[in-house]
């Protein structure tokens, strides 16, 4: 019988690649010398952290409700961001037409909501930072560098969130958008690796014991699964007392920041949304305003009578006054503006539909592109595309009147983009010219 | 399950790297940095303040208030964190935009007393129920 060698090889190989992950896994759990008891000392101490609030239930049970929150976020900033910088696999529908003020409002308000909760958490695990010894072996080192990445990502999310929605962008020294989505994936990482780390711990922390067991509190004992200063959790004070307390006050505080501040976007809150950074309602003609027109350094341009829209694709270009644009048929949506830092305003727009534009340079509505240019000279903002599905849609329009009135200067006189199911920063005002192309 | 959580937390966090240091728009020094400050000014600042306060709060409020001025407490500093960027900024959520400025400091102060009313009122109707209960024979020694 003839053996092939090359399977040997292989097989050899392989052996040996298993042995020395056998021995890189054996030293990662190897224990570390212990550090000198004499650097023992302040937080470090055994006993520093006395509340007889914290709990492995509770840091568990946080740590669920956390987990759900970051998921949300997630989930809706991600979205966000594939809309506004879409790849090439990616599709968005124009409708429903009000897709996108929800899940944008959901991001926000989970986001805010999202801040006690964190908080809690991040004060039921603080003795674990002053943990003794330090590290007890190079796996613990490596978890405990993955914890701190996760709650500096997370305070990063948080914080940065806040700034923008409130308009804070000096105090972040990079660019919002960019850094905002990159940390989130650092902070989903560093979440499944916490998750995949503390499984055991979270489920005998839920496990609830038989009644009647009779065990003993072990204050700032090193617990099965709390840690140093986190009780093991015991029988009789399982989810009542003080830290049941602990717990409602946690989602009081959350429930009190989503009622005064969710009213940007929910309407029937507007009234008692004492903290909304904006209301649906703040701005000329009852609308919202996120840039006006000298921010955007459009107002002489805007308001010159020479104004021309310039439409152009498939070897023809045409170019409407505002007297033209209006001598078209002239079509009225209601749609929101939704805008990426959370609140959102219904308006009823009338303009000429996007679609008969497209048609009219000889474009197919259904396959075909449009980029929207403003009259701003820079910013990442001058331009957006408009996909197919929104350029085919008979809600997309470029709008003329706001509410039966000709255009606010601040809301995009003399034209501007409406589109269902759009972010706002994508709801291009103050047009000057309309690309369009065949889809590729 | 557990690798698999671990090893694609790994991956992600790779990925998460990788794209913040290849995206040009980024500014990666400056959102090293905003890592770093916000992890040391909440572990070494605002926490160390909020353990401060919970021990006055245990050893000052009586026992019987201890929960309704804790449950305050945390509204109040969770309510504070999230008006803060607002009541700094003087009311206004932006210099481009044309909402008009609003007393947010007022407004924080209105949310604080009306959930330590609200508290305040719960606890009170609670005492005031137990007041009112019957009271139960005590137990004596039963028929043998």
């Amino acid at each position: 019988m003839v053996r092939d060698p090359d399977a040997r090889m292989t097989r050899t190989t392989t052996e040996h690649v298993i042995t020395r992950a056998r021995r890189v896994l054996r030293w990662l759990n190897e224990p570390l010398p212990p550090p000198p008891q004499r650097l023992r000392r302040g937080p470090l101490r055994p006993g520093a952290f006395p509340s007889p609030l914290r709990s492995a239930r509770l840091t568990a049970v946080l740590g669920i409700a956390l987990g759900v929150a970051f998921g949300v976020c997630f989930v809706t900033g991600v979205l966000s961001h594939l809309i506004q910088q879409p790849p090439g696999w990616f599709r968005w529908p124009s409708r429903p037409s009000g897709l996108y003020r929800f899940t944008q409002g959901l991001h926000v308000a989970t986001g805010l909501a999202t801040f006690p909760l964190l908080g809690a958490k991040l004060w039921s695990v603080f003795p674990r930072l002053f943990a003794w010894p330090p590290v007890r072996h190079a796996a613990h080192g490596a978890e405990r560098l993955a914890v701190a990445a996760l709650v500096s990502a997370a305070l990063f999310q948080l914080v940065t969130g806040l700034l923008n929605i409130t308009g804070r962008y000096a105090l972040m020294p990079f660019y919002f958008p960019a850094a905002h989505y990159w940390v989130a994936w650092l902070a989903m990482g560093a979440l499944l690796i916490h998750i995949g780390a503390r499984l055991p711990t979270v489920r005998t922390a839920l496990r609830r014991p038989p009644h009647g067991c009779a065990t003993v509190s072990r204050p700032g004992a090193v617990a099965a699964s709390g840690g140093p200063g986190i009780r093991a959790e015991t029988p009789g004070e399982t989810g009542d007392g003080p830290r049941r307390r602990l717990l409602i006050a946690a989602g009081a505080a959350a429930a009190v920041i989503t009622v005064t501040t969710a009213g940007q976007t929910v309407r029937p809150l507007a009234g008692i949304s004492l903290l909304a950074p904006r209301r649906p309602d703040d701005g000329p003609q009852g609308l919202p305003v996120n840039r006006t027109a000298a921010a955007a350094g459009v107002r002489d341009a805007a308001l010159d009578p020479g104004y021309r829209l310039t439409v152009t694709g498939f070897g023809r270009e045409v170019s409407l006054s505002l007297a033209d644009l209006t001598g078209l048929r002239q079509h009225t949506v209601r749609l929101p503006i939704a805008c990426v830092e959370g609140w959102s305003a219904t308006g009823t727009w009338s303009g000429v539909r996007l679609r008969d534009l497209a048609v009219l340079v000889g474009g197919d509505p259904g396959a075909c592109v449009a980029v929207v240019e403003s009259l701003q000279a820079a910013g990442r903002n001058r331009s957006s595309v408009v996909a197919p599905p929104h350029v085919a849609d008979r809600l997309t329009l470029v709008a003329l009147r706001l509410g039966g009135e000709a255009l606010a200067l601040d809301h995009g006189f003399p034209a501007r983009l409406i589109a269902p199911n759009r972010p706002g920063v994508m709801q291009t005002k103050w047009l000057t010219r309309i690309t369009l192309r065949e889809t590729r | 399950m557990r690798r698999a959580l671990i090893v694609s937390g790994v991956l992600l966090m790779g990925y998460a790297v990788l794209g913040a240091a290849t995206d040009g728009q980024v500014g990666l020094p400056g959102v090293l940095l905003f890592l770093v400050v916000v992890l040391v000014v909440h572990d070494a600042v605002f926490l160390p303040v909020v353990l401060a306060a919970g021990a006055l709060i245990g050893r000052f409020a009586p026992p019987a208030w201890r929960a309704t001025v804790r449950l305050t407490a945390v509204v109040t500093v969770a309510v504070a964190v999230v008006g803060l960027p607002l009541t700094l900024g003087g009311g206004t959520a932006s210099s481009e935009v044309t909402a008009p400025p609003s007393p947010y400091d007022l407004m924080w102060i209105l949310i604080v007393l009306t959930v330590t009313g609200l508290a305040c009122g719960r606890l009170l109707r609670a005492r005031a129920e137990r007041r009112d209960r019957p009271r139960l024979p005590e137990a004596g020694p039963g028929p043998r």
